[in-house]
């Protein structure tokens, strides 16, 4: 124990720091080791109450400003790693989104690995969309199509509201997509494509700045039709199912190990609607795949906003160009309401008319213009690219 | 303060108030505690003791963002103020509610921040894990509580200075102006209070 300050001392000690305090109103800043050399004998206890003080400050500060970490770090995901929900073990974050994050999960009971989408509502300012997420949810978990990953449980625990799906091992359309851009160009489009299915992709930053990237080939073409063709016949077997998906998008295209198409996240995106609007994908995406109607009439979207989306998606694919693109959210919506699209032909010559026919027509602006099924959306495809 | 960090929220602010659920739910997580901790500095020992989970806080802090319409984002302080005002009125106009409440739970519940009252057992095999706080603030967390505790055992005065000075973000002349005192003497009032506080928290 020091020895007990004397009044004296005390006094010292408080004019000293009212002294320092002063200063600092004043707008200057001291070295606290030069300014508690001028009382020898009480440096220390000095140094404490100016060290509390820098503390206190600091406190107040952190107190009334957000910054960008807190911002960013807003759905804390990491914390949920190494900690359990249910019967499942969380290992590792495989990305965040919209409502929630998604883990890597070990289901102990199974011993597999499965993708585990876990929604916080801490607030409880979801409520209603809530609901409807978890009632879909379980809908879903009574679904199975080959295109769509399979939903293994549903869940809560606390604010955590948690759904297991199938862990699909391979990689996304988006991805497909972003090694064609930053492929060196000469380099073909289903080269690159077989890279990343085989996972030896070099992932470099999508280049969407620059022009080229690889080449779209003939291959490439028919492929990715293929993967569309599996895709709207998932969203058709949903579709008569009552289920929407609401979330068409590249991201949401897994393509497995065996390179067979599995549309994820499906119809969970219904939860998220007015966000799919405004803050996908990254904080806020560009909302590229939005449907005329989800943006004018929410309320009234049915299948064919779906088949606009994965007309869109398919769009994408084969120009690098999605349909419509604005500098701000704002400007991509209204030209998603306003313009007229590109003829994707011009973007990509290879394509051939008939192609060109189809994709115009999956984006059509009224949904009465387009598919009215994606059922008849697949077709088309399919015989385009038989005769 | 970083400018993006402005935008962010501003856009979390403007999607809110066209009803955007998931931008509700980030503010909250972004500026839940933040308002906790600065409503409950602000109230004295005794309303902070029935302000213990984060419950009300929400419960306010939900409504004030409902509210949304009459606010306009201009800067960070301006918002918290604002969120915190709300918050503080509505926690204050419960309270009585609360008194009531909390004579059946003799006991007091410790400070949570995972939207239960530690009693309920909902958070079970999860345990203390946090889902919604800024990192910054939850690694002060500690230190929060001892500031809390060092305001408390200032003279009232002092406390308002500091509240004014520090919280509110008066500058010397408005805080004079508000305080009814001279510049000089408001500015020794202030340079007194916070050495006190300087001393408290030492003492904690």
């Amino acid at each position: 124990m020091p020895e007990p300050l004397d009044d004296n001392q005390k006094s010292i000690i408080e004019k000293a720091v009212q002294q320092f305090i002063d200063a600092q109103l004043d707008g200057q800043t001291r070295n606290i080791d030069e300014f508690v050399k001028q009382y020898p004998g009480l440096e220390e206890q000095i140094r404490q109450r100016l060290h509390n003080l820098q503390e206190i400050d600091g406190l107040f500060a952190n107190l009334m400003q957000a910054n960008e970490s807190d911002l960013e770090g807003a759905t804390g995901a990491d914390n949920l790693i190494g900690h359990r929900l249910g019967d499942f073990e969380i290992l590792s974050l495989i990305g965040t989104g919209g409502m929630g994050a998604v883990f890597l999960a070990r289901q102990l009971s199974l011993d597999r690995d499965v993708a585990l989408k876990v929604i916080s509502d801490i607030g409880g300012v979801r409520g209603k969309s809530l609901e409807r997420f978890k009632r879909e949810a379980k809908v879903l978990a009574k679904v199975s199509h080959p295109n769509i990953v399979p939903i293994y449980e549903v869940g809560q625990e606390g604010p955590y509201s948690y759904f297991a799906m199938e862990y699909v091992k391979g990689t996304s359309l988006d991805r497909i997509l972003s090694a064609i851009r930053s492929a060196a160009p000469g380099a073909k489009a289903s080269q690159i494509m077989q890279e990343c299915l085989q996972g030896r992709a070099s992932l470099s930053e999508d280049n969407r700045e620059t022009p080229g990237g690889a080449e779209i080939d003939a291959d490439y073409i028919i492929a990715i039709s293929r993967i569309i063709i599996s895709v709207a016949s998932a969203l058709g077997y949903a579709h008569e199912k009552g289920i929407l998906h609401r979330d068409v998008k590249p991201s949401n295209i897994l393509i497995d190990a065996d390179g067979t198409p599995k549309l994820v996240d499906f119809g969970l995106a219904r939860a998220e609607t007015q966000q799919t609007i405004t803050v996908t994908g990254e904080f806020f995406g560009t909302p590229s795949y939005v449907s005329p109607e989800q943006i004018r009439k929410p309320e009234t979207v049915d299948c064919r906003s779906d088949v606009y989306s994965l007309g869109a998606a398919f769009y994408e694919c084969l120009t690098l160009h999605p349909p419509f693109e604005g500098d701000t959210v704002n400007e991509t919506l209204t030209r998603v309401i306003s313009r007229e699209a590109v003829p994707p032909k011009k973007y990509c010559p290879r394509l051939s008319a008939d192609l060109n026919t189809v994709l115009l027509h999956a984006i059509e602006k009224s949904p009465e213009d387009r598919y009215q099924t994606a059922a008849d959306f697949a077709t088309d495809i399919h015989n385009v690219l038989v005769t | 303060m970083s400018g993006s960090s402005n935008y962010k929220t501003q856009r979390l602010v403007s999607l809110a108030k066209d009803g955007d659920e998931s931008a509700l739910q980030r503010l909250c997580e972004v500026y839940g505690e933040r308002v906790l901790r600065i409503v409950r500095l602000r109230m004295g020992q005794e309303l902070r003791s029935k302000l213990e989970s984060m419950d009300l806080v929400q419960d306010a802090f939900v409504s004030a963002l409902r509210g949304l319409e009459d606010f306009t984002y201009e800067n960070e302080g301006d918002f918290l103020r604002w969120l915190a005002k709300i918050a503080e009125n509505r926690i204050r106009d419960n309270s009585e509610k609360l008194h009531a409440a909390k004579r059946n739970i003799r006991r007091e519940i410790p400070l949570t921040i995972t939207g239960q009252n530690s009693r309920d057992s909902l958070v079970g095999t999860v345990g203390p894990i946090d889902f919604t706080t800024p990192s910054v603030i939850v690694s002060r967390r500690e230190d929060m509580n001892k500031l809390e505790n060092a305001m408390d055992k200032l003279r009232p005065e002092y406390k308002e200075v500091i509240i004014l000075a520090k919280m509110e973000g008066l500058s010397g002349h408005e805080l004079a102006e508000k305080l009814g005192k001279e510049p000089g003497a408001t500015r020794a009032l202030l340079s007194r209070a916070l050495a006190a506080l300087a001393e408290a928290y030492g003492e904690i």
